[in-house]
């Protein structure tokens, strides 16, 4: 058995070299005109913008059900709690080591979000490509870094405190336009970019799916009884409080549970696997609202 | 002569339970979300619930005259076409070779 | 199996069977026998103490190779996650004394050790004409 799989990946191998050698490498844009004629062929009836809405946007009779369940939504309270925290000063003592630099020193005590975010709404700003940090930065990923470089400890990545602020930095956010970049005076963006596609299109897991195969060849068709959503609108509406989860939980949770689904190990949240995929899909929903914080079954 | 017959009647009769058995033992297997989990992506038999991610799995014996056809299918999508959605239940060893043979033996009834 | 045989039987308007009531009953039989068991030497059965040891050392060597495999498709960002849980049965059972169920899991764990890596590199290699083929670029 060993045996007939190790010709068989060499055929294939072969067989794609001797078929990829004539393709050019697209650029970002191109790559997302492609990304969105593909879904805008398959589901016509979508109206311009309104992929936001996830699944909602291509099921009409769950679309109802969805928004009375966001008239009340389950993540209000979250959005409260996230204002709390955003405004709350750091931590006066205990956190601060003695003896630390004078750098440290400046920005502790009283410092807070507000020191380090121009307002809250600035969800339209991540991801981004950091030029001098050759990676990408997401939101969560800046929250972090605030507190970290305030003398405080990093939250977890996947729930809790962290999906509670950007649940109201994006809610102070709704409106803006997704606009993410992908600088051309920088290969290395290009590289992360190309390194979320990849993960886009690679079958993983032992039940070998990638996330095109559902989201993409497979949106609007169903696994089970739930209609798999298309990829086209999917970065706008994080965080999501999800029924499954009965809390709120940011979107590199939500990749890690979909990597579990297919058997692959979940990968680190905020690592460069994830960061890079968020970039790619965020590009790709370039010029749509964002819409968050959301709800979902 | 007649002994034999009634002999070999009773065997048969034998072997055709025996086949009845795996065929039951291989619906509850493709039923069973753990193994399986073919109604996730099929509609088929008396499923609910079930989904239309791969084709409704029906006169399966004029889709696959081939019972080996049908077993490598499941064994392993892939060497069909490398683009599919369909797992490798055999390859990956998502299920034991068992396991496909009964699941084989269900669904070519079908 | 059994299925094939009786295949055969069916197809066989072609075969000269001088008796075909005796052949219908071999059939059977050889049916009914059905998925024979791969013969496992428990230790401790009338086997000699170098077969035992031998066994031991086959079930921990798989288990230590299908951990080493596991790394790399680790390293690579493919580890699945029934390999982990697969070696550690593996271990247990080996623990226990259960080389049978040692040696089981251990292979399993190396299936899907070198199955994940295996599908690293085959997605490393097929990625982009996936993209292609979905998005007819």
């Amino acid at each position: 058995m060993k045996k007939v799989s190790n010709i068989l990946s060499m055929a294939l191998v072969a067989g794609t070299l001797a078929s990829t050698t004539q393709v050019a490498v697209a650029s970002p844009e191109q790559d997302r005109e492609v990304f969105v004629q593909y879904f805008e062929k398959r589901f016509p009836n979508v109206a311009e913008g309104d992929w936001i809405n996830g699944v909602y946007s291509i099921l009409p009779e769950a679309r109802a059900q969805w928004e009375a369940m966001e008239e009340f939504p389950p993540y209000e309270l979250d959005i409260e709690e996230g204002e709390e925290l955003y405004n709350a000063p750091f931590a006066t003592t205990g956190d601060i080591r003695e003896g630390e630099g004078l750098f440290n020193k400046k920005f502790a005590n009283g410092k807070s979000f507000s020191d380090c975010f121009p307002e809250p709404g600035v969800r339209a700003e991540y991801p981004y490509w950091d030029k001098e940090r050759s990676e990408v930065v997401t939101l969560e990923q800046a929250i972090n870094e605030c507190r970290v470089s305030n003398g405080e400890k990093a939250w977890k990545w996947n729930k809790g405190p962290i999906a509670k602020v950007s649940a109201f930095m994006s809610y102070e956010s709704r409106g803006q336009i997704i606009n993410v970049e992908v600088p051309e005076d920088d290969p290395k963006a290009l590289e992360a970019f190309e390194l979320g596609k990849e993960f886009y299109f690679s079958k993983r897991g032992q039940l070998n799916f990638s996330c095109a195969d559902c989201h993409m060849s497979g949106s609007g068709l169903k696994a089970r009884a739930e209609t798999l959503s298309p990829s086209l609108g999917h970065t706008s509406h994080w965080p999501v409080y999800r029924s499954k989860w009965q809390e709120l939980g940011t979107l590199h949770r939500r990749y890690g549970g979909c990597n579990a689904n297919i058997r692959a190990a979940k990968l680190k949240p905020q690592g460069e696997e994830y960061s890079a995929l968020e970039y790619y899909l965020s590009y790709m929903s370039n010029g749509l609202e964002y819409n968050g914080p959301g709800s979902r079954k | 002569m007649i002994k034999q017959i009634l002999i070999g009647m009773s065997l048969l009769t034998a072997a055709s339970t025996a086949m009845a058995g795996d065929i039951e033992e291989g619906k509850q297997i493709a039923y069973d979300r753990k193994k399986g989990n073919c109604l996730t992506c099929h509609m088929m038999d008396d499923g609910q619930q079930t989904g239309n991610f791969g084709p409704p799995l029906i006169a399966m014996k004029a889709r696959y005259p081939e019972f080996e056809k049908l077993r490598a299918q499941i064994f392993d999508p892939t060497v069909r076409n490398p683009n599919t959605s369909m797992p490798p239940f055999g390859r990956h060893g998502i299920l034991t070779e068992e396991e496909i043979d009964k699941v084989t033996k269900y669904v070519h009834s079908l | 199996m059994s299925t094939m045989v009786l295949g055969h039987v069916s197809k066989g308007n072609d075969m000269k069977i001088k008796n075909k009531g005796l052949m219908i009953a071999l059939v059977a039989s050889v049916s009914l026998v059905g998925c024979v068991e791969t013969q496992v030497t428990q230790p401790g059965a009338n086997v000699a103490p170098e077969t035992v040891v031998k066994h031991e050392n086959d079930a921990a060597s798989v288990i230590a190779k299908a951990k080493t495999v596991n790394a790399e498709a680790k390293k690579l960002s493919f580890e699945w996650t029934v390999t982990a849980p697969a070696i550690k049965k593996a271990e247990k059972a080996l623990e226990s004394g259960d080389h049978a169920g040692a040696m089981k899991h251990a292979q399993q764990a190396l299936l899907f050790a070198e199955g994940s890596v295996e599908q690293a590199k085959r997605e490393k290699a097929m990625w982009k004409q996936r993209e292609i083929n979905m998005l007819g670029k």
